[in-house]
């Protein structure tokens, strides 16, 4: 019972975060494209004959021209790519404080040393 | 070790081992180019339930540092708790846009929603806010990730391989 209302709370707090960035988005975007909304735009000369071929992604286009290999390439590249970023990052903020506490035992250890 | 012990240490076990699987998760969601657009939505759409369990696990530190915000607490938990919200106000993000843009799982449920600029633009700028706000979350707990690591998969190892060695 108390998970049950644990997850209604989620489930609320969930829906009222994305009613307010859909509101927000939506405004957002009636102010900027007031009467250049790129649906109502004529298609260009390679604009396809269904509604989504305007908006076709990037990564779909590499679908289809490439192979199976080229797809698993892709994901495993893609993999590594993201894995390297976040490792980046948490190196760019785990490694200076590592260093300095290592640094922070050495001293002591020397000081212990020296008063012995 | 007593039974409070003992359901600490399974909670925390249950907790990384998801944690793990959710930031592998994340890793392959980023990549549609390679999954292919059927198991990126279907999977991300199926992330929902694994964040709801991420966050009833953490349940306790959640309710506790939202009653004491504004009162005495570290800069490391006010921050970590600024980031938290960030990150569920992204995934949100994502997934709202993931779900205005879709192509396959939200057409397989019978709704055909009109496509816009807008949200494909900002499903791929949150997804990359997104891979930025989870290096940060995987620093501030790294210590924590590091020593579950040690504890559950190098020990548990360690203990076979012992094992082995005795009855051998």
């Amino acid at each position: 019972m108390k998970t049950l209302g644990r997850i209604l709370i989620i489930l609320a707090v969930t829906a009222l975060v994305t009613t307010a960035l859909y509101l927000a988005v939506d405004t957002g975007r009636a102010i900027n494209f007031s009467g250049d909304d790129p649906r109502n735009a004529s298609p260009g000369p390679d604009a396809g004959d269904g509604p989504n071929e305007q908006f076709r992604p990037a990564h779909d286009e590499g679908r289809e021209r490439g192979g199976d290999g080229i797809w698993v390439t892709g994901m495993i590249m893609g993999g590594i790519k993201n894995t390297v970023i976040v490792g980046f990052i948490v190196a760019i903020l785990v490694l200076p404080k590592a260093l300095a506490k290592q640094k922070r035992i050495a001293t002591a250890k020397n000081g212990n040393q020296n008063s012995a | 070790m007593t039974n409070g012990q003992t359901q600490s240490t399974n909670q925390n076990k249950a907790k990384w081992i998801l944690d793990v699987l959710i930031f592998l998760g994340f890793l392959i969601a980023m990549e549609p180019g390679g999954t292919g657009l059927p198991i990126h939505e279907w999977f991300t759409l199926a992330a929902l339930a694994t964040t709801v369990i991420h966050l009833l696990l953490n349940w306790d530190w959640l309710t506790q540092i939202t009653r004491r915000l504004l009162g005495k607490i570290s800069g490391r938990t006010r921050t970590n708790y600024i980031l938290n919200w960030l990150l569920f106000i992204d995934g949100i993000l994502l997934m709202l846009s993931g779900i205005l843009i879709s192509r396959v799982a939200v057409p397989a449920l019978g709704f055909e929603l009109p496509e816009a600029f807008a949200w494909r633009r900002l499903h791929d700028i949150s997804a990359n806010f997104g891979l930025i706000l989870l290096g940060l979350h995987t620093a501030l707990h790294w210590s924590w990730i590091v020593n579950a690591f040690n504890a559950y998969i190098v020990q548990a190892i360690a203990r076979i391989i012992f094992k082995k060695d005795v009855t051998a």
